[in-house]
């Protein structure tokens, strides 16, 4: 209660700043990565190597005009983006990116950044319902039947980690791997780590709510103009919450020879995006039964028997 | 000036709150279309997660919005997107027997705050170690703790056991 607005303000300016320039750099890196793994370029026309590219979208996309559909549930549908993009500049607060960049060190702040990135579904929700449109209505519900699919082994991975480093802190537990990385200790709570974020983050080979090919564009189908550009906002901000919070609990955040810390963070965070772009331009999207049954009936058991045997490991 | 201007934002956010948990819970219980009555209710919860915050208790705050709508609002999210799409003329008009509860309600907050008037309230500004909850929890009340966890266990059988019932194999 301590804290003065202006620090405050600058915090928010930040995260905003954060937020912005995240997804720019993410929607590009994204078609140059796509680009080259179909062996062209992607964008070049804009800017060295297409890097204003981006930008110059999101000046068009500021132009365009808002249509709200006329048998739209209006206040449904104009709450959706903001329900999908709000929660991000809470959950940006507690990430550690370095030593002592961190907007506020909580002891709880793990708990905080999780559950709010579980609110995402509800935006994708209102979209879904309040488009009224079928593909936008399935795109919805299979968001929430992702979730249910996902949320569990996602938390019995975060308890395990807690478990491990005994805090709920980001901070601590980033401290608690300068001797050694979870990741060396937990490389399978890793990988089953890195494939709930991928369904998390609804991207391919999971991305049943948005599906192209079979929903059109799922549920932000109805959306244009700058609706549009709020959903993908959302989009790269939680891969980016995502891809830090990973980079936090499995390798040891800022911490790193030579360089300063926060460039470790965007190394390692910006490395396990990478992985997750290469995830969906080479992997073809999963049926959603096959996507269930992966969630249920691999990751759930895979995860609880990794948090039996930690915690007996650790009470030994 | 700061010191009343920030009094002035941290009265809008209680604001805010109460708005979130009053508003929500009247959308609710008064919506003719189910997902408003559904996002009426995630918007009461998320008030009193807000609440829970500032009675300075952030950790209960966390879990209000994992648990209540991270789990329990999508599972009824989940309920929703399998029924047909009801609401208008799915539901009921509100009748007589709907101001039962409502005067109920009423005469408690009154007495309530009847009981209150007069006396100071002094928020306790003392701050409660979460590891002390999980001590306790784990310590004294581990008894109760565990008979809630055997419940939700039978809920689970029950649930299981229902669906196959139904099911033609």
């Amino acid at each position: 209660m301590s804290i003065s607005p202006v620090t405050i303000v600058c915090y928010l300016l930040g995260i905003s700043a954060v937020v912005g320039l995240n997804a720019v750099i993410l929607v590009w890196l994204e078609r140059k990565v796509a680009g080259h793994m179909h062996f062209r370029y992607g964008p070049m026309e804009v800017g060295p190597h297409g890097l204003l590219q981006t930008l110059a979208d999101g000046i068009k996309l500021l132009g365009k005009q808002f249509l709200v559909p006329d048998a739209a549930d209006r206040p449904l549908f104009l709450l959706a983006p903001v329900v999908s993009l709000v929660p991000i500049f809470v959950a940006m607060v507690p990430l550690p990116l370095g030593e002592t960049l961190q907007a506020w060190e909580l002891n709880i702040g793990l708990l905080l950044v999780v559950a709010l990135g579980l609110l995402n579904t509800l935006g994708i929700l209102l979209a879904g319902w309040g488009s009224n449109n079928k593909y936008a209505l399935l795109g919805g519900s299979r968001a929430v039947a992702q979730i249910l699919a996902y949320k569990i082994p996602l938390l019995l991975c975060i308890l395990t980690i807690i478990m491990m480093a005994g805090s709920y802190s980001l901070r601590q537990i980033a401290l608690a791997q300068k001797d050694g990385w979870y990741i060396l200790y937990q490389p399978l709570l890793f990988i089953i780590y890195i494939v709930t974020i991928t369904l998390e983050t609804n991207r391919s080979p999971f991305d049943f709510s948005e599906a192209e090919s079979e929903l059109v564009a799922g549920f932000h189908i109805e959306y244009s103009a700058m609706g549009f550009s709020l959903f993908f906002l959302a989009e790269y901000s939680y891969m980016f919450i995502a891809a830090a919070l990973a980079s936090i609990l499995f390798l040891g955040g800022w911490q790193g020879p030579f360089l300063p810390g926060p460039v470790w963070s965007l190394l390692k965070l910006y490395g396990i995006i990478f992985l997750l772009m290469w995830f969906r331009w080479t992997f073809p999207r999963l049926r959603i039964d096959q996507m269930l049954h992966l969630g249920w009936k691999i990751l759930l058991p895979l995860a609880l028997v990794n948090f039996l045997v930690t915690a007996g490991v650790l009470a030994l | 000036m700061f010191a009343s201007f920030v009094h002035t934002v941290y009265t809008l956010a209680f604001a805010t709150i109460l708005l979130l948990v009053v508003g929500g819970a009247l959308l609710a219980v008064t919506a003719r279309n189910l997902i408003h009555c559904f996002f009426g209710l995630v918007g009461a919860l998320l008030g009193v997660a807000g609440l829970y915050y500032n009675l300075g208790s952030p950790l209960l705050a966390v879990m209000q919005v994992m648990i209540y709508i991270g789990a329990v609002c999508v599972a009824i999210a989940f309920g929703l997107t399998l029924t047909r799409k009801q609401g208008e003329e799915g539901m009921r008009p509100l009748d007589i027997k709907a101001a039962i509860p409502v005067v109920l309600v009423v005469a408690m907050l009154s007495a309530t705050l009847k009981s209150l008037a007069g006396r100071e309230i002094v928020a306790s500004a003392r701050k409660i170690d979460e590891s002390r909850i999980g001590w306790m929890l784990l310590g004294d009340y581990l008894l109760p703790f565990e008979l809630i966890s055997i419940l939700l266990t039978v809920a689970v059988i029950g649930a299981v056991t229902i669906a196959l019932i139904n099911r033609r194999i």
